[in-house]
């Protein structure tokens, strides 16, 4: 697949004192690009995601948004393993809690939770949702992106929305995040989201995926890159899926990663 | 109220008052509310019966009846200048302390640098008991006004400024982590997330600091005044009147009630978004 790239990592190294938690990953990730990383629990896949997210800049090596070529700011959602909605905001304004002007935006952000199957839900607090659609909630707080301003980002055209996930899914039943997966996957074609999922389940890796990234432990580091090249929408029973899924696994035990 | 018997009443306050099939516990909860508002009137009907019967001195233990003339007698004259002059003074000096404590206490919580400068200072100053400062705010001050709200200040400074500095540093890191996603600024990322999140701790503080105005209220008026319910007290021992300083007592309890109740209804307007037990039981 060559996809217009519109993330470049690289990262040489990221210590957390004096152990490497990373060495030597670096990856791009094209225009509309599904891509998740798997790994076993501290092979630095969340920090690689921070990274990406900004949250972290201690690291060696350089994170670069580009559009059309140019360098640009990233325009990135986050969407955290838990909900993390602020409890005392109406689910409305958690979604729109990153608008200058959430009385304007206001119709855009009812709208992404109408997509999200949350259109009777806008006016309610946190605590009234069950973790399935405080999740969703979180979803569309991932997605709202504010309106480009300022002249610059108006000529340059602003950069491309990349969702960042991080095992998004885990605290949720099996019957809801299949929904949420499939909703997902839903969301990222209407809106030409890119992705970025972290997660343990290789089944949710292969399902979502265009691209899994197999991460070893100590220090992190890719030890796999597997295409998946399954047309959407894909049948999870679909004997091609597994044999991705048992790829994955294949690559894992051999690092003796499980 | 055990603690299994309002477990019980919070999971029903979910149930919806309507729903008939949750009546009879329903019904169950309310009686027992309605059993610890009561709670007080067998005995006060016991001293009542114990006094006119001649077991107890009516001296020394007026019975309701006489504490309700002596009531009645005050409320014709001297009562509301009395609860006057108390409430004017626990609103001065709460507000004084409370407005210093919220203000002092965001620079300390907010930022590390003022931590290191104030809080050893602080630390110092929450160690004195609030009453020895008493002789020194007589000397300096004289004996009017003055002093007894500078006092009551002092009371209510100290509960609101810790309570305020903890609930700023107990905000949850995640959602400080949210904030970052977002690259709010820091004034952005005090207004939008600190200060919400350290609301309830701020309302706790509020409260004990409105209790301890209370508490400081009468000492000051212990000491040296001349009207206030403080004063009553004074009076009802100096002339050997029980009835007075029982009336007193019973007005220091109702009037504290009503100013928490105050703040109770402003904490559960400003705070109903939070996903607690009280705030279950609130809304029953």
């Amino acid at each position: 697949m060559n996809l217009e790239p519109i993330v470049q990592l690289t990262v040489h190294n990221k210590r957390f004192g004096n152990s490497l938690v990373l060495d030597n990953v670096s990856f791009e990730i094209g225009s509309g690009e599904i891509v998740s990383l798997v790994g076993p629990s501290g092979c630095g896949k969340s920090t690689l995601l921070r990274i990406v997210a900004g949250l972290d800049t201690d690291f060696r090596g350089r994170i670069r948004f580009l559009h059309n070529g140019e360098e640009v700011d990233g325009n990135v959602g986050f969407v955290f393993q838990e909900p993390r909605l602020l409890p005392w905001l109406t689910v409305a304004q958690n979604v729109g809690f990153g608008s200058d002007h959430p009385e304007a935006d206001r119709p855009r952000i009812l709208a992404l939770l109408e997509e999200v199957g949350l259109g009777d839900a806008a006016d309610k607090l946190p605590k009234e949702l069950s973790g399935g659609m405080a999740q969703r909630a979180a979803i569309a707080r991932g997605l709202f992106a504010p309106a480009p301003g300022g002249n610059a980002g108006a000529e340059q055209g602003s950069a491309q929305r990349i969702l960042l996930l991080d095992e998004p899914f885990s605290a949720v039943d099996a019957f809801t995040r299949i929904k949420l997966q499939d909703l997902l996957i839903h969301l990222a074609r209407v809106h030409h989201l890119t992705l970025l999922v972290v997660t343990h389940d290789v089944d949710e890796a292969a399902y979502l995926s265009d691209r899994v990234l197999v991460l070893g432990s100590n220090p992190g580091r890719i030890l796999h890159a597997n295409h998946v090249a399954l047309a959407r929408p894909r049948d999870r029973r679909d004997p091609a899926l597994t044999q991705v899924r048992n790829d994955l696994l294949e690559v894992l035990s051999q690092s003796h990663a499980i | 109220m055990s603690g299994a018997e309002s477990l019980q009443g919070a999971a029903l306050a979910t149930a919806g008052p309507r729903n008939e099939a949750v009546a009879s516990p329903g019904n169950r909860a309310r009686l027992w509310k309605w059993a610890g508002l009561l709670l007080p009137v067998p005995f006060f009907a016991l001293l009542e019966l114990a006094v006119s019967l001649g077991w107890l001195s009516a001296f020394l233990f007026p019975p309701p009846s006489d504490i309700a003339q002596t009531l009645w007698y005050l409320a014709q004259g001297q009562l509301w200048e009395h609860l006057g002059a108390s409430i004017a003074r626990v609103a001065a000096g709460f507000s004084i302390g409370a407005v210093l404590a919220v203000i002092l206490g965001s620079l300390v919580g907010l930022s590390k640098r003022t931590e290191w400068l104030l809080e050893p200072t602080f630390q110092g100053l929450r160690a004195i008991p609030s009453l020895a400062w008493v002789p020194l705010l007589l000397l300096w001050l004289g004996i009017d006004e003055t002093p007894k709200i500078v006092l009551i200040a002092i009371g209510a400074f100290f509960p609101v400024y810790l309570n305020l500095v903890s609930g700023i540093h107990n905000v949850d890191r995640k959602l400080i982590e949210l904030g970052a996603v977002y690259r709010l600024s820091r004034l952005a990322l005090i207004r939008r997330i600190v200060i919400p999140s350290a609301l309830p701790e701020l309302f706790s503080g509020l409260r004990t600091g409105l209790s301890l105005a209370w508490m400081f209220v009468v000492a000051a008026e212990l000491i040296a005044a001349s009207e206030g319910l403080g004063f009553l007290l004074t009076d009802g021992r100096e002339t050997s009147r029980p009835d007075l300083v029982i009336t007193a007592i019973l007005l220091l309890a109702v009037l504290g009630k009503l100013t928490d109740t105050l703040i109770t209804r402003a904490e559960s307007r400003c705070l109903g978004w939070r996903d607690t037990l009280v705030t279950q039981r609130g809304n029953a």
